[in-house]
């Protein structure tokens, strides 16, 4: 036993000699084969890539974007790639989510893109304004149908998948004009409806500009505008009429929308790239590394974030109106607490993603502190609703509700 | 000698324990708190940090503290132990309502090899909350009065709302404190609103116009802040920015004819006297028009024309369409004299020669968004206290109290605050003095 204290400092010296070792050849290359990788890797064109996906206005806002803006600074890339995938009539984040009763699960009218353009253009020039200019910024659109076709355009080097579509970005055009009271309202709202799309896709202008790219926006974002188009050597030039050879849209009652095939071989877009090599091909870059940055966490987290926390929403608002109704006789000051409670919840899930409250059709913090007074009110008078009247109808719930 | 081995094996691990911690210690961490706002929030922290911690106590206003955090406690008794000029302060991280790191808090008790060198930040002249924050510098810093100084008032929301002019009135001001021929540059993000203050706004602008260089700097300008735009002496746009479609509405349809007729005059008006073609006002109001133009190639000089069979060579506005110009095309028609994405290329495009920032334009704008915000989610309040005051006395008083309320909020915002209440803003305080009055009778009556 003696023997062994006696040797305990020569043991753990040993022990910390070969930790030392240990370590320092984990840190040392690993002979030649090791010196060529990092060479290679430091030839290697670093690219970064940003998923802009999902539902303009709630899956894709700007206030996510900016912790990506910083994460790109931080990494310093040569290339950003951005991965546009948003579609009014498909779940672009879980396609083969087929239920066995009801066929494919895609509510269309709670998916579609919200016509969100100030967004769209704060996060368009966001990425103008903050990333520096010596970095090339590549759209590679995976889908881009609605709204976000706006921003399927913003980009000067635009490519697509093969089975990308892009176009119908209209809607916010539609329901502008559907605001105006006669023809010149209507024409003054439905304009600048437009000139907001428009103002998005400017950042797609390139230089040279083809001097016919916005026949294809006015297509795209106005129904009853048509589309024909014929080949100019590479350049097309385009028309709001059906007289050119290759006629687009002869569809005067719907936008305009085009495959990734059409945009390739009328050279609207710059190619199609099934993968990330070959996009990286296209873009003439065959030795690249992907930089793993943030951005997809970002995406994904603050995807699932504001749909759990939608699903906790109306869980709370459900069980705020079941004990609304059960608030009588002697369980009134109980059912009130748990309502109290319910609505609490709900306040904190709108309060922690502004989406939900979009969803929800608006209903704000402010409306909920409003209901949590209510709720005080009555507390206090062992009364139903105050003001008398029957109720007046109570508070204004989430849409669809 | 075995004894003496073991002991020095106690005494290295000893220090070795005491440095682990001490580095510990010195580890930064996460340190959550409530916001003024009730959200949660976090900051990183670490022992040695220069704060100034705002933190409430009972029912007074939230206070301040500046310091050097000592010692942090996320155990038990949450707390940050400050060491500041009146000596070690606790604050309860519950009492803590906003946490700002500051660097360049001077510090007695830091030693000058501690402290980190300069930051620099590049600033992002393009973001206003960017240019907001230097802003608050360039106030403090004296004024360079040899060069220009370049006021960016930043006009956003809707007309007589957020964008009033009174905003405009005071960085006229502040250009006048500096001496004449000034720069002021209105950005302008709108989408219209009260053609009664659009009518304030031309009044305050060509006033100004006698003394210093007005700029239009468009993002997007439509109805009456498109009248805004035309009212400056130049304009210029930012990329993708767009301007036109001044139809003067009542509610969702045209003014009746008089007013329309009336407020086109008032457009031909405003065009001519800013040497703009007074044949652009029918199409900027009304669909049923016609512009084309053509531009000779060698003197760049144009011709409008407003004929049916559209002789120029572009067309502008047709049936179905108002008249809009966008940056493209207003600058090539010389409605704009360029495209600038920051106030350099800006001051550059307007050949402005030497120049600063100055004047406190953005946080004008950002004061004036604020105070919405709050005017707005107050206004949801007073209108529930409105509907649910029955009618007994204390009813009535209540709502005597909530449209006292009202008037005083329309003291400082009229328009945000009428609005709110469904009102036209012309006749809103003498209504609501209206129904005091009323309110005050029917107390009356009832004892």
């Amino acid at each position: 036993m003696m023997t062994s204290v006696r040797k305990l400092p020569l043991v753990c010296l040993a022990f910390l000699l070969a930790g030392s070792a240990w370590s320092l050849a984990a840190l040392a290359p690993d002979g030649v084969d090791a010196q060529a990788d990092l060479d290679t890797q430091e030839d290697s064109v670093r690219v970064y890539v940003v998923p802009i996906r999902g539902q303009v206005g709630t899956d894709i806002v700007p206030r996510i974007y900016e912790e990506v803006i910083e994460d790109i600074k931080e990494q310093k890339p040569d290339i950003v790639v951005f991965e546009l995938e948003s579609s009014d009539e498909r779940n672009v984040y879980d396609d083969n989510f087929v239920d066995i009763y009801e066929g494919e699960v895609f509510d269309e009218q709670r998916e579609r893109s919200m016509l969100m353009v100030p967004e769209m253009t704060e996060l368009r020039v966001m990425f103008d304004d903050k990333l520096p200019g010596d970095m090339k910024q590549v759209l590679w659109v995976h889908d881009a149908v609605g709204a976000s076709s706006a921003l399927g355009l913003a980009w000067c080097d635009f490519y697509m998948t093969p089975d990308a579509k892009i176009g119908n970005m209209g809607a916010s055009v539609r329901r502008s004009r559907g605001a105006a009271g006669d023809s010149n309202v209507e024409a003054k709202f439905g304009q600048a409806a437009f000139q907001g799309l428009v103002r998005i896709t400017a950042y797609g202008d390139c230089d040279p500009m083809n001097p016919t790219r916005r026949k294809l926006i006015n297509a795209m974002a106005m129904p009853e505008m048509s589309l024909s188009v014929f080949m100019m050597g590479r350049q097309y030039m385009m028309a709001n009429h059906k007289e050119y050879e290759t006629v687009l849209d002869a569809n005067d009652e719907m936008e305009c929308r085009l495959t990734a095939e059409m945009c390739d071989d009328l050279c609207i877009s710059d190619g199609t790239a099934e993968s990330i090599e070959d996009l990286m091909v296209l873009l003439g870059e065959r030795q690249f590394m992907l930089v793993e940055g943030k951005a997809g966490q970002i995406v994904a987290d603050h995807y699932e974030g504001w749909r759990d926390a939608y699903a906790r929403a109306i869980d709370a608002y459900q069980s705020y109106q079941k004990w609304m109704k059960r608030a009588s006789g002697k369980n009134f000051r109980s059912s009130l607490s748990k309502a109290e409670k319910a609505l609490k919840s709900l306040r904190s899930n709108v309060m922690r993603y502004p989406e939900v409250s979009r969803r929800m059709g608006g209903l704000t913090t402010d409306r909920i502190d409003i209901m949590l007074r209510e709720l005080e009110k009555m507390k206090r008078s062992g009364k139903g609703r105050p003001g008398g009247g029957g109720g007046g109808g109570g508070p204004r719930g989430p849409a669809g509700s | 000698m075995n004894k003496s081995r073991i002991l020095m094996l106690l005494l290295v691990s000893i220090i070795g324990c005491h440095l682990a911690s001490a580095e510990l210690l010195a580890q930064s961490v996460r340190v959550p708190y409530k916001n003024l706002d009730g959200q949660r929030e976090s900051i990183r922290l670490q022992q040695g940090d220069q704060v100034s911690i705002q933190f409430v106590s009972g029912r007074k206003a939230p206070q301040g503290i500046t310091g050097e955090i000592k010692e942090i406690s996320l155990q038990r008794g949450k707390f940050i132990k400050l060491s500041t000029a009146e000596g070690d302060q606790i604050v309860f991280l519950d009492a803590i309502r906003s946490i700002e790191k500051s660097d360049d808090v001077d510090s007695p008790m830091k030693d000058v090899k501690d402290v980190p060198a300069p930051k620099v930040e590049k600033e992002d002249a393009k973001s206003p909350e960017a240019t907001a924050s230097s802003e608050k510098n360039t106030a403090d810093q004296p004024a360079d009065l040899s060069k220009k100084g370049m006021f960016v008032l930043r006009l956003t929301g809707m007309v007589g709302e957020e964008f009033r002019p009174e905003e405009i009135e005071e960085i006229v001001a502040q250009a006048d404190a500096r001496g004449p021929g000034q720069v002021i540059v209105l950005e302008i993000n709108s989408g219209g609103g009260s053609v009664a203050e659009g009518m304030k706004i031309r009044d305050v602008i060509l006033d100004a116009c006698k003394r210093h260089r007005m700029v239009a700097w468009i993002e997007y300008a439509v109805s009456c802040a498109s009248w805004t735009a035309l009212c400056c002496d130049e304009i210029v746009f930012k990329k993708g920015g767009y301007t036109g479609g001044i139809t003067i509405m009542n509610g969702r349809t045209t003014a009746p004819e008089a007013t329309v007729i009336w407020w086109i005059g008032e457009l031909q008006q405003l065009l001519r006297k800013k040497n703009r073609p007074a044949a652009w006002a029918l199409p900027f109001v009304l669909e049923d028009s016609y512009l084309s133009a053509t531009k000779d190639p060698d003197t760049g000089s144009i011709e409008w024309f407003t004929d049916q069979e559209q002789t120029g060579e572009m067309m502008f506005s047709e049936p179905g369409k108002n008249l809009y110009f966008d940056y493209e095309n207003g600058v090539e028609w010389n409605l704009a004299v360029g495209v600038a994405q920051n106030e350099e290329e800006l001051a550059e495009l307007l050949k402005i020669g030497d120049w600063e920032p100055a004047g406190t334009g953005r946080k004008l704008n950002t004061d004036m968004v604020e105070a919405k915000k709050r005017v707005n989610s107050e206004a949801q309040e007073l209108q529930y206290e409105l509907q649910n005051a029955g009618n007994g006395i204390s009813g009535i008083n209540k709502r005597i109290k909530v449209y006292k309320r009202f008037l005083v909020i329309m003291r400082q915002y009229p328009n945000i605050a009428a609005n709110s209440l469904g009102m036209n803003p012309k006749y809103a305080k003498k209504r609501i003095e209206e129904m005091i009055e009323d309110l005050e009778w029917q107390k009356r009556q009832m004892r």
